[in-house]
């Protein structure tokens, strides 16, 4: 049987550590990669993800139910992530591999993926993780819960505490940014196919 | 096919004409439907909106190829850990190593473990004095001029349960003794009684509260004075090893000196 969020909260809240556990499987995913894609850092970006369960484990007698238990986890992860970048008061910045190791690659490639592919998705990523590094913290945050996790405007300025029309406006300045950035380096989808079909 | 360069003036004009918010709602389907249908009229009016939209698009599309790295997470929590961090984990370590080498009988207790001890000791010495309950009784006149006084001297001014009910037993016979009807002049005399009574039951009292007062100072001025005699041993001791150890290292300096000196005065003659 599939419980909801809010019977598993509701169970969880009894004391059974089973509930919140399950909770925690169904959320730390996207807790992670929220985590990774605002600090940069893998190992941190997992250390956050744990210690966001452990703090909304603790404060869980006190959360009634009023904001749904997705958004107050991502707000205690989010809290967690500022923390983070405060204390190593610095920008998250993703070091871009110097050498791929084919080894490493062909463990992380998915079953329907070619090493070409895994290749061309890696340096994507590192290339997005870099251009996301210029961004304003508040901008990259609304950035990635908009682009990755589907959050509404609402819930975003829900979440980041202030104005819808803040939220939009960090979103266009973001990703004006990023179109900048990522021009130089990477042939936009519209150009690749223009390319293609002049080949 | 766009529309003539008149109706693009108009449709220009248009509040959602490079209007952030409203490039950004139409680009991600989030907003009212009636706004939405506005913007998307405008936009298809309007060849900036639309190649500016377009380049956001692209945009988003490249960034939709961002993964983070693929890791193992597997988070559990176990019901230990809705616990706050017990006292003993935040502990310095180099204090706990410095305790760990001394046995534990030397090593010194938590100030709330002695808190705990002298406690003890002291419901323990009560009930010695309870049990101890056939000391003889004290005149009312002895009593009441006897000064409670910190210490030892307490204990011979002291009151025993056993007082207490030779007291509660000579009460109950006066009530005894009074509860017949009696004339008048005897009721007067036996409140006055009575008051005598209440006033040797009031100082009994004091008395028994100054008594428990200063055993449990006598009590914690004990345990402060052998923590205090314990930490002054451990301190020493833990001087003389440090002693013993910069003694040892300045030995193996001098050794390793002398042959090194050794070894120079050799190779000097190996030279000539």
């Amino acid at each position: 049987m599939t419980w909801t969020d809010e019977e598993l909260v509701a169970r969880s809240r009894t004391g059974d550590m089973d509930s919140f556990n399950q909770l925690i499987l169904r959320w730390e995913r996207p807790i992670y990669a929220l985590a990774y894609r605002v600090i940069g850092q893998e190992e941190d970006a997992r250390d956050v993800a744990q210690e966001t369960f452990l703090r909304a484990f603790r404060a869980l007698p006190g959360f009634k139910g009023q904001a749904k238990f997705s958004s107050w986890i991502y707000r205690i992860a989010l809290n967690l992530c500022r923390d983070w970048i405060r204390r190593k008061r610095r920008t998250p910045v993703s070091p871009l591999p110097d050498d791929v190791d084919l080894s490493e690659l062909a463990a992380e490639r998915g079953p329907s993926e070619s090493v070409e592919d895994l290749v061309a998705r890696r340096e994507l990523s590192a290339v997005v993780e870099e251009a996301m590094t210029l961004l304003p913290e508040e901008q990259r945050t609304a950035v990635i819960l908009k682009e990755y996790h589907g959050m509404t405007f609402q819930e975003i300025a829900d979440l980041q505490g202030c104005p819808l029309s803040t939220v939009k406006t960090r979103l266009y300045q973001g990703l004006s940014v990023l179109r900048k950035h990522l021009k130089d380096r990477i042939p936009s989808p519209t150009e690749q196919a223009v390319r293609v079909r002049e080949h | 096919m766009k529309k003539d360069p008149e109706d693009r003036k108009l449709l220009d004009r248009s509040p959602y004409c490079g209007d952030p918010g409203a490039l950004v709602s139409y680009l991600y389907n989030d907003g009212s439907p009636d706004e939405l249908a506005a913007i998307a009229a405008h936009v298809q009016a309007c060849d900036t909106c639309t190649s500016e939209l377009a380049a956001l698009g692209d945009t988003r599309e490249v960034l939709s190829g961002w993964s983070p790295p693929p890791t193992e997470l597997g988070l559990t929590l176990s019901s230990s850990d809705a616990l706050p961090v017990a006292a003993s984990t935040i502990t310095a370590p180099a204090v706990t190593a410095a305790v760990a080498d001394v046995p534990w009988w030397r090593q010194s207790s938590p100030v709330w473990m002695q808190a705990v001890a002298a406690s003890m000791v002291f419901a323990a010495g009560m009930a010695i004095g309870a049990g101890r309950g056939a000391a003889p009784a004290v005149s009312g006149t002895a009593a009441g001029a006897t000064q409670p006084a910190a210490g030892p001297a307490v204990k011979e001014s002291g009151v025993s349960r056993g007082e207490l009910a030779e007291l509660e037993q000579r009460l109950r016979a006066e009530m005894a003794r009074l509860t017949p009807a009696a004339p008048a002049p005897a009721q007067t005399a036996a409140r006055t009684d009575d008051e005598a009574l209440m006033k040797r039951v009031r100082t009994l009292l004091s008395e028994s509260e100054e008594k428990q007062r200063g055993e449990l100072a006598l009590r914690t001025a004990q345990v402060l004075r052998d923590s205090e005699i314990q930490r002054k041993v451990d301190f020493a001791t833990l001087q003389n090893d440090i002693g013993k150890i910069q003694g040892a290292t300045g030995v193996e300096l001098r050794q390793q000196r002398e042959l090194y000196n050794q070894l120079m005065n050799r190779a000097g003659l190996l030279a000539k």
